[in-house]
């Protein structure tokens, strides 16, 4: 999944347009309904990620680097 | 008690009525009840004596950190909870916990909706709520179907249980 994809998908998600320098902190839409959605998107992408490692999570940027995604 | 995804459900007891209280009239739980007035020992007591319906304290990690209940009602069941512990709020939790109600109300009770109200302002409840496959059918009053209940369950279940 390329970066753009993963920012279109990760918006849809959200709810809100998004790009990879948005701060998930300031959504109001970084609720747990968006988590689910990460989740389900990380484990289509083969990501493994431990449950505590979701609040660590401050921007897009961030979602990204998880994805292993440039 | 009802144990699934790493969560627990234990039926309320006497002697958890204190902490109950302790966190219902916290200002971050009332500010969303609908009845906003402070909670007396006595009619706390008074409550959990003759409420109807299933009460369970939710347990993550041997922590207790919030209530979920289905309210009966004459012909039918309203469900709702809140969480006290802020690190679990807003994650995957509040999913994990309210699937598995919902799973004891749809497959041990065997009914054939549930029902729970929230209140306008409450706007991030709604859009859980409604994630969850409830309906809107009035200004507060919201419907989950057992058929929407298994299309969330379907599509999600692996998660809550890999997580």
């Amino acid at each position: 999944m390329t970066k753009q994809e993963f920012v279109e998908k990760l918006s849809e998600i959200l709810d809100v347009e998004v790009d990879e320098n948005t701060d998930l902190r300031e959504l109001e839409e970084w609720d747990s309904l968006a988590m689910l959605g990460v989740l389900a998107l990380y484990d289509e992408l083969g990501v493994e990620i431990d449950i505590n490692e979701m609040d660590e999570f401050k921007s897009v940027k961030d979602l990204l680097n998880k994805a292993n995604i440039d | 008690m009802i144990k699934g995804y790493g969560v627990k459900l234990i039926p309320l007891q006497k002697d958890d009525l204190e902490l109950v209280r302790f966190w219902r009239n916290s200002d971050k739980i009332r500010q969303y009840a609908k009845n906003k007035e402070y909670i007396t020992k006595d009619h706390h007591k008074k409550w959990f004596e003759t409420k109807k319906g299933y009460y369970f304290v939710v347990e993550i990690n041997s922590e207790k950190i919030g209530l979920i209940w289905l309210k009966k009602h004459d012909d039918f069941y309203e469900s709702g909870f809140y969480i006290y512990e802020d690190k679990y709020l807003n994650n995957i939790y509040s999913y994990k916990i309210v699937t598995l109600l919902h799973k004891f109300a749809f497959e041990i009770l065997k009914l054939n909706e549930i029902y729970c109200e929230i209140l306008p302002e409450n706007k991030r409840a709604i859009r859980f709520n409604l994630s969850l496959g409830f309906e809107k059918i009035s200004d507060i009053k919201y419907v989950l179907t057992k058929e929407n209940f298994y299309k969330f369950l379907n599509k999600f279940e692996k998660l809550l249980e890999k997580y």
